[in-house]
């Protein structure tokens, strides 16, 4: 399968004021996106989650890795050439009332990215404006208003529009309906959904909330502490994670039947400082399976991330589980 | 059960144009000790503005009136503001939501902290401050020695949300009113932070109103369920009886729109038809009504009033009987 995006290696250091060492926020950071494939990314604040969008829209510079958009290298690019690879990407943010510029209509707004790849002619632009604005559910009159006279919900709507206006192959998305009432984050996920079903657009999908991310990525990658610690389709992830972060993620959503809502699993501590990561497996100190089966081996050694038996094409980060596959290989 | 808080009654309307904006209209809260009542709705739906008037914390043009506003059997807009001001904070208080603009970015957490102890209970800057140490320590800040010497930017979004709590409980207050306070943070922090709400309520015999979006929230945390739209209470009840069998068309339409890991995964969300409700633009029927898909003709004439149901709890809804049928 050659992919889409293909990331390899990703590694962002940030220097950090008033200190010699760097924090390192992301760590050899793998990912794969297939076109027209939807790919979540999850994990708490500080996970690392947004800087591998950023990374992946030129805005912070790699330290280390590749991200290749269908074989071609994004990082490095410069002007026109760089102009030209971002095109092909979209990007959708979490805040509807900062993404947009106050003092632009929506029609400049949408069309932004039309003049700045310098697309059609203004006649067309326009046209093309109205058919994107009707594609999110808003009008094309709507073109002539300006970004203050609209709710919040039809902001993103806006920010999705002007996504879409350069025809992009893959959308990332950080965050899009985090900001969002409950209906009206309803509408959007349905919109990306039908995006998806409709023009077989890519999504990059990052989100701390597990149920918008299951309702719309096919395949779910788990960050914790700037590292994958697990990469699996969707049905495998939700229904028998591995990992026992990815478990405990899950265990802390609140369900809505008052029942099963008591039950919820409170995951102790927070994720730690990049500045000072833990030895050995970095959720060790919070692993509710190393406190029960004391594995020294947590503390010290690194778990790579690798492939499950069976080759089902999902992969863990987890001593635990490595070691707990291999036996199962080896017919014990 | 005597009531902590008892309010009939409530309405707040903001100066705006000829015709005010009604942002809440005749909301009636009752509380008793040890109590957890979750406050939904959309925003626009006047939750946090009810919260802001209970603690006389809305702009100068807001009209606040009410039959009946007691907290602890004392009528709290009969108060002179000062003495009213003694009282949040100590006997009441409120976590906001956003712990980026709550918090004061020039003054140190153990500053912020033991204002309110200074404040309140006079006490001396030295003993104030080890107060404050313990207040983090029971929020579950670790280090909560180094933490009081830091200022809020410094601190992660979750340990400011704790910092925030700490500072509400730090008095002991016998009724706390948290809006949306796990909104800003990931599960593994809201779960957190729902967990010491919970448990500070048992241990204290606090009263918590908490105001939330979020249905899972609710049914985590809460014991009685208030929702509101368009200012007005529209249903009311046990949590197990309004999640699980709602009576009215907008809480069942809100319960849908939810995001669940407990649903097929190629469920289709359905949005509520229809723009929010937003308070205010008062209309002769049902606020609801232009949304909801079991109106009737009866919807757009007169607004129905919030009645208790066959087997408990309350929805101001002509068909709430129907409901249970059509399910």
């Amino acid at each position: 399968m050659s992919a889409l995006l293909s990331i390899r290696g990703l590694t962002v250091r940030f220097p950090v004021r008033g200190r010699r060492e760097q924090v390192q926020a992301l760590s050899d950071v793998g990912l794969e996106i297939a076109r027209g494939e939807a790919l979540g990314l999850v994990g708490e604040s500080g996970s690392g989650k947004s800087t591998v969008a950023r990374a992946l829209l030129g805005l912070v510079r790699p330290s280390a890795g590749t991200l290749q958009l269908e074989g071609q290298e994004l990082a490095g690019l410069r002007g026109r050439a760089r102009r030209a690879a971002l095109r092909r990407i979209g990007a959708v943010f979490q805040d509807p009332f900062a993404s947009l510029d106050p003092r632009l209509r929506v029609e400049a707004i949408v069309g932004e990215p039309l003049a700045v790849h310098a697309l059609g002619t203004r006649r067309e632009r326009a046209a093309r404006v109205a058919e994107l604005l009707e594609q999110v559910g808003l009008s094309a009159a709507d073109a002539a208003r300006f970004p203050h006279e609209f709710s919040g919900g039809q902001r993103q709507r806006i920010a999705i529009a002007r996504a879409l206006a350069a025809r992009p192959e893959l959308l990332v998305c950080d965050e899009p309906t985090s900001a969002l009432d409950v209906s009206v984050q309803a509408q959007i996920v349905e919109l990306f959904a039908e995006l998806q079903r409709r023009h077989g657009l890519a999504f990059l999908f990052i989100s701390h909330d597990l149920a918008v991310v299951r309702r719309l990525c096919a395949r779910v990658a788990v960050l914790y502490l700037g590292r994958v610690v697990e990469c699996a389709p969707r049905a495998e992830l939700f229904e028998r994670p591995r990992h026992p972060y990815t478990r405990a993620l899950l265990d802390a959503v609140p369900s809505p039947v008052p029942e099963a809502a008591r039950r919820v699993r409170v995951l102790g501590g927070e994720v730690p400082s990049p500045l000072s990561p833990p030895s050995g497996c970095a959720f060790h100190p919070r692993c509710p399976e190393v406190a029960r089966v004391g594995q020294e081996r947590c503390r010290h050694e690194r778990p790579g991330l690798e492939e499950m038996a069976g080759g089902t094409g999902f992969f863990v980060a987890c001593h635990l589980h490595g070691s707990r596959a291999r036996q199962v290989g080896d017919g014990h | 059960m005597t009531s902590l808080l008892s309010v009939a009654g409530l309405t707040v309307e903001f100066e705006r144009g000829a015709t005010p904006l009604r942002a809440v209209a005749e909301l009636d809260l009752e509380l008793a000790p040890g109590e957890i009542l979750a406050v939904v709705g959309e925003s626009g739906s006047g939750k946090s503005v009810s919260a802001l008037a209970l603690f006389d914390l809305l702009p100068p043009g807001a009209r606040v009136r009410s039959r009946r506003m007691q907290f602890a059997g004392r009528e709290l807009s009969a108060l002179a503001p000062r003495a009213r001001r003694a009282l949040c904070g100590r006997e009441m208080a409120l976590v906001f939501q956003d712990p980026q603009s709550a918090l004061h970015p020039c003054l140190t957490v153990g500053r912020q902290l033991g204002e309110v102890l200074e404040q309140h209970e006079r006490l001396s800057r030295a003993a104030a401050r080890a107060r404050a140490q313990a207040a983090l320590e029971s929020v579950g800040i670790a280090e909560p020695a180094r933490r009081l010497d830091a200022f809020p930017h410094e601190l992660s979004g979750g340990m400011r949300q704790r910092v925030l709590i700490a500072m509400a409980l730090i008095a002991a207050p016998r009724l706390i009113v948290a809006d949306e306070p796990t909104t800003a943070l990931d599960v593994t922090l809201q779960a957190q932070v729902l967990e010491l709400l919970r448990a500070r309520v048992r241990e204290q015999q606090a009263a918590l109103i908490l105001i939330t979006h979020s249905p899972g929230v609710v049914a985590s945390v809460a014991e009685r369920v208030l929702v509101m739209y368009a200012g007005r209470a529209v249903e009311e009840g046990r949590v197990e009886d309004v999640l699980l069998r709602p009576r009215h068309p907008y809480t069942r339409a809100l319960l849908e729109c939810v995001p669940r890991l407990d649903r097929p995964v190629d469920a289709a969300l359905r949005p509520i038809p229809g723009a929010g409700g937003d308070a205010g633009r008062e209309r002769a029927g049902c606020a609801f009504a232009p949304r909801c898909a079991l109106r009737i003709e009866r919807c757009e004439r007169e607004r129905p009033e919030l009645e208790g149901q066959a087997g408990g709890g309350r929805a101001a809804c002509f068909r709430a009987g129907d409901l249970e049928a059509l399910r």
